[in-house]
């Protein structure tokens, strides 16, 4: 079978992200942290999710 | 948490042993598959110190561990659909052990039956569609400082609906592509667009849908999704696949 | 959901720098919490009498002069104040991107 492809993009199927779409029952959520260090000691860390949230509440699309 | 339970990976017709010999299953365990009816469980066994509830919901937030065992599930998953019609099950099915995962799966016999025969010869496709952004414009406004707070509101939110009313036209065109591609295809399903921060792309994803297509009717349907890159710019639209399909065979959600 | 720990977006500092990142969090965080007074102000300035719109406007239009200023004397451009929400795209849109409004 040869089939070209003019301009579609072919994605082999190594990307892990599009296999967690796949395998995993629920979404995937990043939940991202600032962390403050000096010196190479970690001092602070600023969780970001009670701000997702108040956010999220504001204006999901 | 000591033991061992029963991971089942899909649900096939029957098999024959001998065609999953050398399989090998998550952490190396052979394959095997248990019979329940008029269709059969494909398993392995695996650790509870991994797979039992609690570890297994630690270590579904690694992202590590997931990648791993993802890749091992999808292997296996491949393997069979190589073989035969797969209904595929999601990561993490894990029962006490084989009796009780064909109990769970004899329960859903009719659904496993009615899945199989809708899955036969067919395959599926993932199309995932990006914005490319447009030119950057500058200043659509006026440059000069707002004459009163209330010019300042107003200009904002002129700025507000503006990106309200791209961001409705970009799910339009969203919908009207998933719905054209629908056509040419047995089924169709739409995934949450992809975090950049997993996906590693910038651009935002409009769209990430998932196709049910027979195996015969592939060249009519790679054919419309090139024609759809046609009207679009360069890497504007990706296509992955044949992948079994797992965003059609719904027997988890039973 | 499937919630991961992301590597966490770390600000290195070495005691000269500090200040600037100490003053980075702030500023990203302050920036936050503008533009959701803005957008909030936004969907009531029509409910509100003039005189209190106007009020409310010259305010955030002082306070988003004053983040401006603040953040050019530590050398911050707007993208340095870029929060990344995840699912939610950043905080600071890049010009010409498109993004969900609230």
């Amino acid at each position: 079978m040869s089939e070209s492809f003019e301009l579609a993009v072919i994605e082999n199927r190594n990307s892990l992200v599009d296999l967690l779409d796949r395998v995993l029952a629920t979404g995937v959520v990043l939940s991202g942290d600032v962390t403050l260090c000096l010196a190479g000691v970690d001092l602070v860390t600023v969780k970001l999710r009670a701000l997702i949230t108040t956010v999220r509440e504001g204006g999901d699309g | 948490m000591s033991g061992s339970g029963t991971y089942l990976y899909a649900v096939t017709r029957p098999l024959a042993g001998s065609s999953l010999e050398g399989v090998r299953g998550i952490g190396g365990e052979p394959v095997r598959t248990v019979a329940a009816g008029e269709v059969a469980c494909v398993v392995s066994t695996v650790g509870l110190d991994e797979f039992g509830e609690e570890p297994l919901q630690r270590n579904l937030e690694d992202l590590a561990w997931l990648e791993r065992v993802a890749r091992e599930h999808d292997a296996i998953v491949q393997a069979l659909a190589d073989l035969t019609t797969v209904v595929p099950l999601r990561l993490g099915a894990v029962y006490v052990d084989d009796d009780s995962a064909a109990a769970r799966v004899a329960r859903l016999r009719s659904a496993a039956l009615a899945t199989l025969d809708v899955l036969d010869g067919r395959e599926e496709w993932g199309v995932k569609v990006y914005a490319v952004e447009p030119p950057v414009q500058n200043g659509t406004g006026p440059a000069d400082r707002p004459s009163s707070g209330l010019e300042y509101l107003r200009r904002r939110r002129g700025e507000l609906e503006r990106k309200a009313v791209d961001a409705q036209a970009l799910a339009q065109d969203a919908d009207s592509v998933f719905e054209d591609l629908r056509t040419v295809a047995v089924l169709a399903r739409r995934h949450r667009p992809q975090d950049p921060a997993l996906s590693g792309v910038k651009q935002p994803m409009l769209l990430n849908a998932a196709f049910l297509v027979g195996r015969d009717g592939r060249p009519e349907f790679h054919h419309a999704v090139d024609r759809l890159a046609q009207s679009r710019p360069e890497g504007a639209v990706v296509l992955t696949g044949p992948w079994p399909p797992y965003s059609f065979a719904t027997l988890d959600d039973a | 959901m499937a919630e991961f720990r992301a590597l966490p977006e770390r600000i290195e500092s070495d005691a000269d720098s500090i200040e600037r990142d100490l003053f980075r969090l702030v500023l990203t965080l302050v920036e936050l919490v503008r533009q959701l007074m803005e957008r909030q102000a936004i969907r009531r300035m029509d409910d509100l009498d003039d005189e209190r719109a106007e009020a409310l406007g010259t305010a955030l239009m002082r306070l988003a002069e004053a983040m401006d200023e603040l953040r050019e004397r530590y050398g911050l451009r707007p993208e340095d104040l870029n929060l990344d929400l995840g699912p939610l795209g950043h905080l600071v849109d890049p010009p010409g991107r498109h993004r969900r409004a609230c």
